[in-house]
């Protein structure tokens, strides 16, 4: 099942998160506790933007993080509907989470952690529909990066050769769902 | 006291017995090398070892012995080896090929051809043919015992990726009834065909190395080979400078220091018999 | 689609030693999964027992044979196992010595598993050794040259196409860049990247680089003492450990 073959009704809950908490033991420092986010709740909606707002260290990433896989969830749940699928992502086993980011989600971080070498078109078209063949992955990417007028020229080059528009790039190795990460943030400052 | 006394064919009875065991079981697995238990020879290692035993394990009062080396009767390994079996066994020899029951070889299988009944029996310094490949014992008899031979292509392979074709000239390898590959002892691989579906029994003997194994009567024997590069003898294109035989295996004999040479047949008694005509073995 | 390999509580002991414990870990086709760990952390041990080079002490791994159904290694012949191990695996060793025939041209070491299977054609399996030796971006003329003049990175390449040339299902990577310069290291990991994805191969790799497993796996698991200590998805890993030793293993590597 992919996305593409996915009809999602306009207002549909996708994603519903109720009281998410992360906890960061550090063992290096003596075992000690520190609590990132607490209770954090929230929904989206088919066809909505939503905003998770706040000061640096307010725990936005670590949220998003949460959502996608890289962190555990310390308490509360993660519902994503997908082909009228609820799942709780908070739960699933690796492989099932590798599932969801192959079929459901996608990520962009203003951290760009994109496979080095690795020009800017493959790392687009490795997002494609598994089920598409080499040439008509690197098609649809080659639209994708159109759309996002990044340059032609470019499109040889590893994104890390790019300026503000290589989140975009990367953005687009999936070009899903959910969700973004203050992209942003790159282009008004310069990259970490 | 009298001058010390052999037993016939020089080994104890037991002996005898012992390598017969492995030479019916060589018989009973074309191409399979079995282990015996060599003796010490009056010879060195590198003589003919392997072969003199099989030869003194087989031969009987009644059998006549050939011996040749490098296809001549009257090289120093063939005559002595001649000498010691007419001296510890008592037996008739000859160099003729047609008259020979046994008939004892270093490097060549006579060019005329072998009847049902003769038996070749062969000395081998190497008796494994992925030696050169793989020099672990215990990995090339367990490649035997799966019949896992890729290898021995790879080799072939190297050949023609150097020389542009298989350069392997002697000591080609065979497969022997589908099964085992099968080192035919430095024979140049001229001689190789000879011993498909061969109506003599052959026997092989590695002294040094401790194997024996055998082609019975009959059994297919072929040499490996690619599709696009097929096996071929490169049979010479001259004829003996001596007796004009063609097709035959040659030796280059240098003559004088100005380029001189000429060609002559490898194996001496065809030589001889083609030169007396009707009269010889040919 | 179904798993490829599992191994239920694998211990090997030498002696008294326990070089590991009590593991288990399923491979499912398609997926590259990592073991970490300091040396003498076992991980080689458990690689060796994977692939059926080592009989472990207690537990099984069990494989699916010719995609079949599941097979205990242990009950599998001698032949059955070094056909498995020309064919449906492949082995890319640290020791490029260990993996290649110094002696024999790339061509040759190429194609020694498309004759081992049954080749008979010179101009074909030579065909195939170039288009292999292409896709791991050595020069195809120099086919007829033997490992002992390429580069340590070459060699690690032509290892790679060697195993890969009859198309195996799962491919076990004993540190296979780990004699290697970093720029060296590099292109020896973009081919693998770029293999393992193109080919839709399963890999069971073992390294004490995190980075390479960030790069190349899709799960990892870390082990110490012989004892899987941590595993999940090599981001996950990677950026939330768990685990003490994993924390100090990715507090004292990972710097950005």
């Amino acid at each position: 099942m992919t996305t593409a073959q996915c009809a999602k009704p306009y207002g549909a809950r996708v994603l519903a998160v109720d009281g998410l908490s992360k906890t960061f033991t550090m063992h290096l420092k003596g075992g000690v506790r520190l609590p990132v986010v607490e209770g954090a709740t929230f929904h989206v909606d088919a066809g909505e933007c939503v905003v998770l707002g706040g000061p640096s260290g307010a725990g936005k990433s670590s949220i998003l993080k949460m959502v996608s896989g890289t962190y555990g969830v310390s308490a509360g749940s993660i519902m994503l509907t997908h082909c009228g699928q609820t799942q709780d992502l908070a739960t699933l086993s690796p492989r099932q989470m590798m599932a969801v980011r192959r079929e459901a989600l996608a990520s962009v971080t203003q951290f760009l952690r994109a496979i080095p070498r690795v020009p800017a078109i493959d790392l687009v078209a490795a997002g494609a529909d598994p089920h598409l063949s080499p040439g008509a992955a690197r098609d649809t990417a080659a639209a994708l990066l159109e759309r996002l007028h990044v340059p032609e020229r470019l499109w040889g080059l590893p994104p890390a050769t790019f300026s503000g528009r290589r989140e975009a790039a990367h953005q687009h190795c999936g070009w899903f769902d959910l969700p973004v990460d203050a992209p942003p943030g790159g282009r008004a400052h310069s990259e970490p | 006291m009298s001058a010390p006394t052999y037993n016939f064919g020089y080994l104890d009875e037991a002996t005898k017995r012992m390598i017969r065991r492995a030479l019916l079981k060589a018989v009973a697995i074309p191409g399979y090398q079995v282990p015996f238990n060599s003796r010490e020879m009056p010879m060195p290692y590198g003589w003919g070892t392997g072969g003199v035993q099989v030869t003194a394990s087989i031969i009987g009062t009644d059998d006549t012995l050939k011996v040749i080396d490098q296809g001549s009767d009257d090289t120093t390994n063939a005559v002595s080896i001649r000498a010691f079996f007419a001296k510890v066994a008592d037996v008739a020899t000859t160099t003729r090929t047609a008259d020979a029951t046994i008939i004892q070889t270093r490097h060549r299988i006579p060019e005329q051809p072998l009847s049902h009944g003769q038996i070749m029996v062969y000395q081998v310094p190497i008796p494994e043919p992925l030696r050169f490949l793989e020099p672990r014992e215990g990995e090339t008899r367990l490649m035997h015992a799966l019949e896992d031979y890729g290898l021995m292509h790879v080799k072939l392979y190297e050949d023609i990726a150097r020389h542009g074709h298989i350069a392997t000239t002697y000591a080609y390898p065979v497969m022997v009834a589908g099964r085992f590959v099968m080192d035919p002892s430095p024979t140049p691989k001229f001689d190789n065909p000879k011993l498909h579906n061969s109506p003599a029994l052959h026997l092989f003997g590695a002294g040094r190395e401790q194997r024996i194994y055998a082609i019975p009567p009959f059994t297919p024997v072929l040499s490996l080979d690619f599709d696009d590069h097929p096996f071929s003898t490169d049979a010479p294109k001259e004829a003996c400078d001596m007796c004009g035989a063609k097709g035959v295996f040659l030796d280059e004999i240098v003559t004088d220091d100005r380029g001189g040479r000429l060609f002559a047949c490898s194996d001496t008694d065809h030589c001889r018999a083609n030169r007396d005509g009707a009269g010889g073995s040919a | 689609m179904s798993v490829l390999l599992e191994c239920r509580g694998i211990t090997k002991r030498f002696g008294t030693r326990v070089a590991c414990a009590d593991v288990h870990m399923d491979v499912w086709p398609g997926e590259v999964v990592a073991i970490v760990g300091e040396s003498g952390s076992g991980k080689t041990t458990l690689l060796r027992c994977l692939s059926g080079q080592l009989a472990p002490s207690a537990g099984c791994v069990r494989y699916r044979l010719d995609g079949g159904a599941l097979t205990d290694l242990a009950a599998l012949d001698t032949a059955t196992v070094r056909r498995l191990t020309r064919t449906e695996w492949g082995f890319v060793f640290q020791d490029p010595t260990e993996g290649l025939r110094m002696g024999i041209s790339a061509g040759g070491n190429i194609g020694e598993r498309l004759m081992a299977v049954g080749a008979r054609h010179y101009g074909a399996i030579r065909t195939t050794a170039a288009d292999w030796m292409e896709k791991v971006e050595v020069a195809p003329e120099r086919i007829d040259e033997p490992p002992r003049v390429f580069s340590g990175g070459m060699r690690q390449r032509l290892q790679i196409a060697r195993n890969l040339v009859t198309g195996p299902r799962l491919v076990f990577l004993d540190e296979p860049t780990g004699g290697l310069d970093v720029s060296v290291q590099a292109r020896v990991l973009d081919v693998l990247r770029r293999l393992t994805r193109e080919l839709h191969l399963a890999a069971v790799l073992v390294t004490h680089d995190l980075g390479v497993a960030r790069l190349l796996a899709d799960r990892m698991m870390v082990m110490k003492d012989g004892a899987v200590v941590e595993e999940g998805l090599t981001d996950r890993v990677l950026e939330d450990p768990q685990h003490p030793y994993t924390q100090l293993l990715v507090s004292s590597i990972l710097t950005a």
